[in-house]
């Protein structure tokens, strides 16, 4: 396949992609830190100091932070809001690339996922010095991340083709991606258990990939447990149709890229 | 050279269609083919050619004839819409030098950036960043952010790098004009190295020396449409011919007859040569000279109206139709012709040859002034050969005549 063949192509996008956020900026690649620490420390203000809303619907021997859980699935969130954010300028941006040289430009939506994977990582990072701090430890189930991560990059790759691929021509969507992104959020339980979500209408919630990849992925990282295989079979598949889907819509359109762009 | 096409254009048309507002174009989408809200434009018409392996090949035109979209379609970044494209090996496009820097990192960054835009790996690339960076010659800035570049800088760093890349065809547009006098040496010599090594070029320029002096064949376009393919030397005639002659003139009042395959007759046809000669200083008829001497190049020549600002131009070109002199009378106001209709006229022209050895061909051409532009009545072009025949040793185009003194 092509994409495999422009491995190292892609790997250096990505780090190219990683560097153009924060260069020029005097602290450069210290803000990968920065960022979700002062998330992080913004969470613990209002959600540990002012408002102390708990987790109440959380089944479960324990009670965890409220925060953790927030920030576990707020950064979740952010790998495939930061891919949907980017997506519509990207090749805008790479106009060149696009008009000037012969790039397979194909890979630009990796890179974008690959470098929000990386800052997925650090906010990790992060949100695993909490869980220390809270004298959480994870379980072993912590190592079957990569598996929930799977359904997720695919997604956030194939919507990110799918909407770079409509951005070049309609730039609208610059413009609604941060609104989708709002509603999405909210749309997600990422500030409220899913089981807060009334019953009747839960199962219409379910249908977001997002909030099953969100709940699987604190189940891994924060609970410590297991997670459905049923529905995460499903996602990966739906994941992987949408991830095809995405790449055949942006290859089809290359030819146009140079005329609209 | 080889027979082998390399490049081969078959009939080759973009067109775009132009919508008026936005509104336009979703009602078109709207009614698919059934109502066409557009208007064609039509970027390339019909056309066709072949660019053999390791020859180098001109683009010229006016602005707006078609150049860069052609490249493009060549280079496989616009799909064309009517016509085949095929391409044998690998191609670099240099379509705007500079426009994949990103202006935040560094010289060196961008070195690999560009370099990986254009398809190679950073191995490939660290092997030739030294080379890269000795040609680009920007000393230690190679190391500083681009955007405190200099345009000049910014231009030499890209050029560089593209002429470091392993490809089978090299695509050039508009960039050579770049850089000062230094450096465009170093460019023409880095393409002629290119090109003994068989690479094949294609090159786009305004400039017409640019193309006589290191294109094999040219083809010029004008309005989307393939005007002239042929050699260099032709290719200036009728580059000039169009830069001068209005608009309207050309397809109905051009003029042209092939005469003993060489030289051919251009213009509007208001004026005719009859006779020319290539005489030496003894009025003798003669085509080999020894360098430093003297000739002269006498004109016959019949207009058909009466011309009330005439001049007269004349061009000396070597075989690679490269100009090594050219004079025309029409800027010199004290020598501006008045012609009667029918007579005929004899003007001379005395010339020095001082040039090295080799071939040289002139051409000579009648023009008419008028207030902003100057009308070609009719031009020969290459009617006369002249052979130098100088020392062993000499090369170049001008003869500085060079001894050896040797001091104690």
């Amino acid at each position: 396949m092509n994409l495999w063949k422009n491995r190292k192509l892609i790997f250096e996008f990505t780090l190219i992609e990683i560097k153009i956020r924060y260069k020029g900026s005097y602290l450069g690649i210290f803000w990968w830190l920065i960022h979700p620490i002062l998330m992080l420390g913004i969470y613990l203000f209002i959600f540990q100091i002012i408002l102390q809303p708990r987790w109440n619907f959380q089944a479960g021997p324990e009670s965890y932070p409220y925060i953790l859980i927030l920030f576990c699935g707020m950064i979740v969130f952010n790998l495939f809001a930061e891919c949907l954010t980017r997506s519509p300028l990207l090749l805008v941006t790479h106009r060149n690339y696009v008009k000037k040289v012969v790039f397979p430009i194909e890979i630009l939506p990796i890179s974008v996922v690959g470098s929000a994977l990386i800052h997925f990582f650090v906010s990790l990072g992060i949100l695993l010095l909490g869980m220390l701090a809270w004298g959480i430890i994870p379980s072993f189930h912590f190592f079957l991340l990569p598996v929930i991560l799977l359904p997720l990059l695919l997604l956030s790759l194939g919507i990110s083709w799918c909407i770079s691929c409509l951005g070049a021509v309609f730039r609208d969507l610059t413009h609604i991606m941060p609104f989708l992104v709002q509603i999405l959020f909210f749309l997600t339980p990422i500030i409220y258990p899913i089981e807060a979500i009334p019953a009747s209408l839960r199962a219409y919630f379910k249908l977001n990939l997002l909030t099953i990849i969100v709940q699987d992925a604190r189940n891994v990282i924060l609970f410590g447990k297991a997670f459905p295989w049923g529905t995460w079979s499903v996602t990966l598949l739906i994941s992987a149709c949408i991830c095809v889907i995405g790449y055949y819509l942006f290859i089809f359109s290359k030819k146009v890229y140079a005329d609209v762009l | 050279m080889t027979n082998q096409i390399d490049i081969s254009i078959d009939n080759v048309s973009k067109r775009y269609k132009i919508f008026n507002c936005i509104a336009d174009r979703l009602k078109q989408l709207f009614w698919g083919k059934k109502r066409q809200y557009y208007t064609d434009f039509f970027a390339l018409k019909d056309i066709s050619f072949d660019v053999k392996k390791g020859e180098t090949f001109g683009i010229i035109g006016h602005n707006g004839a078609g150049k860069s979209t052609l490249l493009e379609l060549i280079s496989n970044i616009k799909t064309p819409t009517a016509g085949n494209i095929r391409v044998r090996g690998k191609i670099i496009t240099l379509l705007e030098l500079g426009s994949g820097f990103n202006p935040d990192f560094t010289g060196r960054e961008n070195v690999f950036i560009y370099g990986f835009a254009l398809g190679m790996s950073r191995d490939e690339i660290k092997d030739k960043f030294h080379d890269i960076a000795a040609f680009a010659d920007i000393g230690d800035f190679i190391d500083q952010a681009v955007k405190t570049y200099s345009s000049g800088m910014l231009v030499r760093l890209a050029f560089s790098i593209a002429v470091h890349v392993d490809a089978d065809i090299l695509i050039f547009d508009e960039v050579l004009a770049v850089g000062d006098e230094n450096f465009q040496h170093k460019c023409f010599s880095r393409i002629k190295e290119l090109q003994e090594r068989g690479l094949t070029i294609l090159l786009v320029s305004h400039s017409m020396v640019t193309i006589t002096s290191l294109c094999q064949r040219v083809i010029i376009l004008h309005k989307g449409r393939k005007y002239f393919e042929g050699n260099p030397g032709k290719a200036f005639w009728k580059y000039n011919q169009l830069m001068s002659v209005p608009q309207e003139y050309y397809s109905a009042e051009l003029n042209e007859e092939e005469t003993n395959g060489m030289s051919s007759r251009i213009g509007t046809g208001k004026a005719r040569f009859i006779k020319t000669k290539l005489l030496d200083e003894k009025g003798q008829c003669r085509s080999i000279f020894q360098p430093g001497e003297r000739c002269e190049i006498r004109l016959n020549f019949v207009v058909d109206k009466e011309i009330k600002y005439g001049s007269l131009g004349i061009l000396v070109q070597n075989h690679n139709a490269v100009t090594v002199y050219g004079y025309n009378t029409a800027s010199n106001p004290k020598a501006i012709y008045h012609w009667k209709a029918g007579a005929q006229q004899e003007v001379s022209f005395l010339l020095h040859l001082n040039l090295s050895s080799g071939k040289y061909f002139i051409s000579a051409s009648c023009n008419q002034l008028e207030s902003n532009h100057v009308t070609c009545l009719c031009a020969l072009d290459s009617f006369e050969e002249v052979t130098l025949t100088g020392r062993l040793g000499e090369f170049g185009m001008g003869n500085l005549f060079a001894t050896v003194v040797t001091h104690e």
